[in-house]
């Protein structure tokens, strides 16, 4: 097997095991929608965040490398 | 001509093999590049960093390069000494099988075909030692270390099939070589490295030193382009447009991309065997750029974090990915080697009151003090085909809308993974054939539809444990709807999200995930319908 195989063998190791290893959250009923909306909370703030991730500065293309 | 023997593989030999009228055995002795390369080809022939000398070396002293001869034609025939146009070729073997008495019986056709795929299994690769002053070191091809159980991967090589004396031979590599700072300085010759694999990849041109020096100085350019002392980013971006690619360029002091996973990054793309072109400050050296082509993958997680800057105020716990798991990446570094190991020093390592910036480590030391100097990552450039559109950027926005559903359901969600990368979609087909997925009609609706030819995959695990995964069409862009397919790989994590999607308090709570970009209700009504599709 190279090396590109074993890598690529490598992400498909491991997957054979029972779901039941999976730990899920015990749900609560009472609690579960305001958590919810403070998650999605979360993600928005770290889309935001993202979204801002685009973008090449006048700057950016000067950069020399010259070592 | 007469036959020239094996040798074995001294420092001493190979500095005597790579010196010409300009550049003594002495003078190459001190150099970094020659230490490195001997100690390179030790490791390679013993298997071992500690075992040295088991190796042999074939030199052709005659020898034709192609990436020279357009350097000599484009400037040093034009030089007052008298260079020569032709080089030197050395290869190396693992000594075993190359007792010389085999060797000539070799090259006479006169061996057992038992010795010849001996000798070809033994075949290391070439260096060609060009007749300049300076850099001597021209076209590289040499393996790589073995995989150590699948740490260590060299994605971005391809094989390079070479002829010593009518014996055909091959190598899996990447090929490497110096700078001369007359028609190529780092960026050149990181370029060309990447080119040699985009070539592989996406049936693009593998063009000389001299030809992306002279492409790149035709953007803009204010000084000399040749003799080159560098090249600036645009002129690295117009080389790339030039050999039909599209330059993706993220400038990592840019606070805007503070929040982008760098590991992850840079994994996302080498995973396909898309080399990398990293941008560093080395600490009172200046800018370097280095052609990454492979990673270091861990079982366990090496970093806590890994965005360029750790922000202070960071509160939002986002799913970890799979670039927590590389401790070091490896390069072409013009100035070090072929293959150098890169180590990752993340923030999480600082002590405190220390910088909060992810650094790298090589084997740049200090002169005066033999401290390890710090190459902080400044640029990334990848060389993609024009038709990948989605950037890992763009993927990772949209795994970030999955966010609330896998807080709701998991709580903390340190033991989650997202695994992001760009493939292409015949890969994902074979991939998908080997996997945990049910032998059933799904499968094979899944193998015999029509996907794009580039994919990006975003695979969720729990632990080692797949959850799903997400497909995207590379070649869609960030405000269409790139994802394209989901497949659910674990049933019962399928069922907890039908039931969550489906829930008349709650579902209509998540379709508030939005933004300037993204509209995730479309989203949502996706899984829903891929849940149906798999499992009803």
């Amino acid at each position: 097997m190279d090396d590109v195989e074993l890598r690529k063998a490598n992400l498909v190791t491991g997957q054979a095991k029972v779901s039941s290893q999976v730990a899920y959250r015990p749900p609560n009923q009472e609690t579960a929608e305001a958590e919810l909306q403070a998650f999605v909370l979360e993600a928005k703030s770290e889309l935001a965040s993202l979204d801002e991730a685009e973008g090449i500065s006048q700057q950016a293309l000067e950069f020399e490398f010259n070592v | 001509m007469s036959l020239t023997l094996p040798e074995e593989l001294t420092y001493e030999s190979l500095c005597s093999a790579l010196a010409n009228d300009y550049a003594s055995q002495g003078e190459i002795r001190t150099r970094r590049i020659a230490e490195y390369l001997y100690n390179y080809l030790c490791t390679l022939g013993s298997g071992s960093r500690d075992s040295k000398s088991k190796v042999r070396m074939v030199v052709e002293r005659e020898y034709t390069d192609a990436d020279f001869l357009d350097d000599f034609a484009e400037y040093y025939i034009r030089c007052y000494p008298n260079y020569s146009r032709r080089c030197k070729r050395l290869h190396f073997f693992k000594e075993t099988p190359l007792a010389e008495d085999v060797f000539s019986r070799l090259v006479r056709g006169a061996a057992t075909k038992g010795e010849e795929d001996a000798f070809r299994e033994s075949y290391l690769g070439f260096v060609v030692a060009r007749p300049l002053p300076r850099a001597v070191i021209g076209r590289t091809v040499l393996r790589t270390y073995e995989s150590d159980g699948g740490r260590r991967n060299y994605t971005c090589t391809r094989k390079y099939p070479v002829n010593l004396y009518g014996i055909s031979l091959s190598v899996d590599s990447l090929a490497f070589q110096e700078q001369d700072t007359v028609l190529a300085a780092c960026a050149t010759v990181a370029l060309w490295s990447c080119f040699q694999k985009t070539a592989k990849l996406f049936d693009t041109r593998t063009p000389t030193p001299a030809a992306i020096t002279t492409v790149a100085g035709q953007a803009i350019h204010l000084g000399r382009p040749i003799p080159s002392h560098g090249l600036i980013s645009f002129e690295m971006c117009r080389a790339i447009r030039h050999y039909e690619l599209e330059p993706e360029l993220i400038d990592l002091r840019d606070r805007r991309f503070r929040s982008v996973p760098f590991i992850s990054l840079l994994y996302g793309y080498l995973w396909m065997g898309l080399p990398v072109i990293l941008g560093v400050e080395i600490e009172k050296v200046g800018r370097h750029a280095i052609a990454l082509t492979g990673y270091s993958f861990s079982r366990e997680r090496q970093h806590k974090a890994e965005t360029i800057e750790l922000a202070k105020d960071k509160s939002t716990q986002q799913v970890p990915l799979a670039g927590l798991h590389i401790s070091a990446l490896f390069g072409h570094d013009d100035q070090i080697g072929p293959f150098s190991r890169l180590k990752v020093i993340s923030p999480a390592c600082h002590s405190e009151g220390e910088s909060n910036t992810i650094y790298l480590e090589s084997t740049w030391i200090d002169p005066e003090t033999k401290r390890i100097l710090k190459l902080t990552p400044m640029q990334v450039i990848i060389p993609v085909y024009h038709k990948i559109r989605l950037t890992f950027v763009d993927v990772y926005r949209w795994v970030t809308v999955f966010l609330p559903a896998l807080r709701y359901h998991f709580g903390n969600i340190e033991a989650l993974e997202w695994d992001v990368h760009l493939t292409f979609s015949n890969d994902v087909k074979g991939l998908m054939r080997t996997s945990d997925l049910r032998k059933d009609a799904f499968l094979e609706s899944l193998l015999v539809e029509h996907h794009p030819r580039f994919v990006w995959r975003a695979i969720l695990k729990f632990g080692e444990i797949r959850l799903v995964e997400l497909l995207f069409d590379a070649t869609g862009f960030a405000r269409s709807f790139p994802l394209y397919r989901v497949v659910w790989h674990n049933e019962d994590f399928a069922s907890k999200m039908k039931w969550l999607l489906e829930h008349p308090g709650l579902s209509p709570i998540l379709n508030e995930v939005e933004s300037l970009r993204i509209n995730s209700v479309r989203f949502w009504e996706f899984l829903g319908l891929s849940i149906a599709r798999q499992f009803d």
